[in-house]
């Protein structure tokens, strides 16, 4: 069970926090590492409704350029590089809304 | 003709391979190569010999993009304890089906709702089955939704807490900040995977071809730390590579352990930087400490492994559903028994077995009437072969991109 999918912070609410895989639906989850390490806009690694790990900005358009490297034609490695490029996206715009 | 659903997932498997490959060829070819070369240097003092992965992610991305075919004869992939829920003993699911006619509302990830039961309790062979029954059982994404939803209604409820030490560190946060209300108990059924690794690998070295190099599940280093590896490195004197879930990561962490081998080494190594340290999550694994106790606890299939399970500590026993409803812990003799007549998950769950070699595979037992464990959750080894298959299809568009 170490499905782990990619989501951005939307709100920390004390120990919860609000997700979004990037479908535009707010999720709440549980977060399991120290909470004073997110704040809004943070991307991070949601494992059966649990906050598992902070990834960095970096690290997250590494993936992503990776997928475009590898997915040149519409499919599953490219639905997961436009799932990347969603949160991505959210991430940059959450932070700039402070 | 119309396609059934295995082609349909071997033509998926083609094109994964392809679009992957083809445009990452140069680096997959140079992969692939060391592989092969390695394993030549290895093959005389080694003969065939097994890489294990310890991961529903890896085994998906391993059977998904065929990289079996990938692998030079005689180096063998395959599956470990991976799968949380192949590996939690009937009787817990058998107690959580009690509590639901006993009209505790049972609150439950999605792929335990469909695990069979060994034993039917009130008629009702899984949790699915218990709700069409009249139990209140309801499936949720995690605790948090559960948290919010026993709040609403204030009726005794339960939370099935299975998983590894991932869920681990959100359910220590729930219990320690006090964040489930009184009517919310919590079954914690929390697996360590360190110990479970341990003891598969030292079962398989009895066999023809043994575990000669580990690659070690991702997210669950991310909260216990590479070091939580060490321990397995040292003592098996095996390698260790923590990687991520890409198809170019498993073949670089296979390409690993193999250049650790002909070094005669064997170290634990973190190819997944993006988000593993060797430390791992400091305040994770203290939480983890203050709300459980690590207990001797039964695998499925496998039997009792010490300190390989999580209940929930003294100081917060209030929480705890074995408690609150007196449910009993299982004898070491039910283990013999746990599992449904010719249903080979018991060696799948190690990888003893090929989900091919169990004579339910793909006959009785299928994704959508799963009989054995491993065919129910997403990550469970069976579930996955017979979602993407492995049935030589693979191999052939290996040849053609020249990847072999």
């Amino acid at each position: 069970m170490c499905w782990g999918v990619p989501a951005v912070v939307k709100e920390i609410e004390g120990e919860f926090a609000e997700i979004d895989y990037g479908d535009g639906v707010p999720r709440r989850v549980i977060v399991g590492i120290a909470e004073e390490r997110l704040k809004k806009g943070d991307l991070v690694i949601v494992h059966a409704g649990v906050v598992i790990t902070k990834l960095s900005y970096e690290d997250a358009s590494k993936t992503a350029e990776m997928l475009r490297d590898i997915a040149a034609t519409a499919g599953e490695a490219s639905e997961l590089l436009e799932h990347y490029k969603r949160i991505l996206r959210l991430s940059k715009d959450l932070e700039a809304e402070g | 003709m119309v396609m059934g659903k295995e082609e349909k997932s071997g033509t998926r498997q083609i094109e994964g391979l392809e679009r992957v490959f083809r445009n990452n060829a140069e680096l997959a070819k140079m992969l692939v190569g060391y592989i092969g070369k390695f394993y030549n240097r290895l093959k005389n003092d080694f003969g065939t010999f097994k890489i294990m992965d310890f991961c529903g992610t890896h085994e998906w991305t391993i059977t998904h993009y065929g990289l079996r075919s990938l692998m030079p004869e005689g180096l063998e992939l395959v599956a470990g304890p991976g799968c949380p829920v192949c590996v939690t003993p009937s009787h817990y699911i058998q107690s959580a089906l009690k509590l639901g006619f006993e009209g505790v509302v049972v609150y439950t990830y999605g792929d335990v709702f469909r695990l069979p039961s060994l034993k039917r309790v009130n008629g009702a062979g899984s949790l699915a089955e218990a709700k069409a029954l009249g139990a209140d059982v309801r499936i949720v994404t995690g605790i948090a939704d559960a948290i919010a939803d026993a709040r609403s209604h204030g009726k005794d409820a339960v939370f099935l807490g299975i998983g590894f030490e991932t869920v681990a560190s959100g359910y220590a946060q729930a219990l320690i900040r006090g964040l489930l209300p009184d009517n919310l108990k919590l079954m914690s059924l929390v697996k360590l995977t360190p110990p479970a690794m341990l003891a598969t690998v030292e079962i398989l070295a009895k066999e023809r071809s043994a575990v000669k190099g580990i690659i070690a599940p991702g997210h669950v280093s991310t909260i216990t730390g590479a070091k939580a590896w060490k321990p397995v490195a040292d003592r098996l004197g095996i390698p260790v590579v923590v990687t991520g879930f890409e198809p170019i990561d498993v073949l670089i962490a296979i390409a690993e352990a193999l250049k650790q081998l002909v070094r005669n080494e064997a170290k634990v190594s973190i190819e997944y930087t993006r988000a593993v340290s060797w430390e791992g999550d400091l305040k994770a694994q203290e939480m983890i400490a203050e709300a459980f106790r690590v207990v001797e606890d039964a695998w499925r299939g496998i039997g009792f492994l010490p300190e390989s399970g999580l209940r929930i500590s003294e100081s917060y026993s209030s929480c705890d559903a074995f408690r609150e409803y007196g449910i009993p812990e299982i004898a070491p003799e039910y283990c013999q028994e746990d599992l449904p007549k010719g249903c080979k998950c018991a060696e799948i769950v190690i990888g003893k077995e090929k989900p091919t070699n169990c004579p339910l595979f793909m006959k009785k037992c299928r994704p959508s009437s799963p009989v054995g464990p491993c065919m129910v959750s997403l990550e469970g080894t069976c579930a996955i072969w017979a979602r993407f298959g492995a049935d030589g299809l693979a191999d052939r568009i290996a040849e053609d991109l020249d990847l072999r």
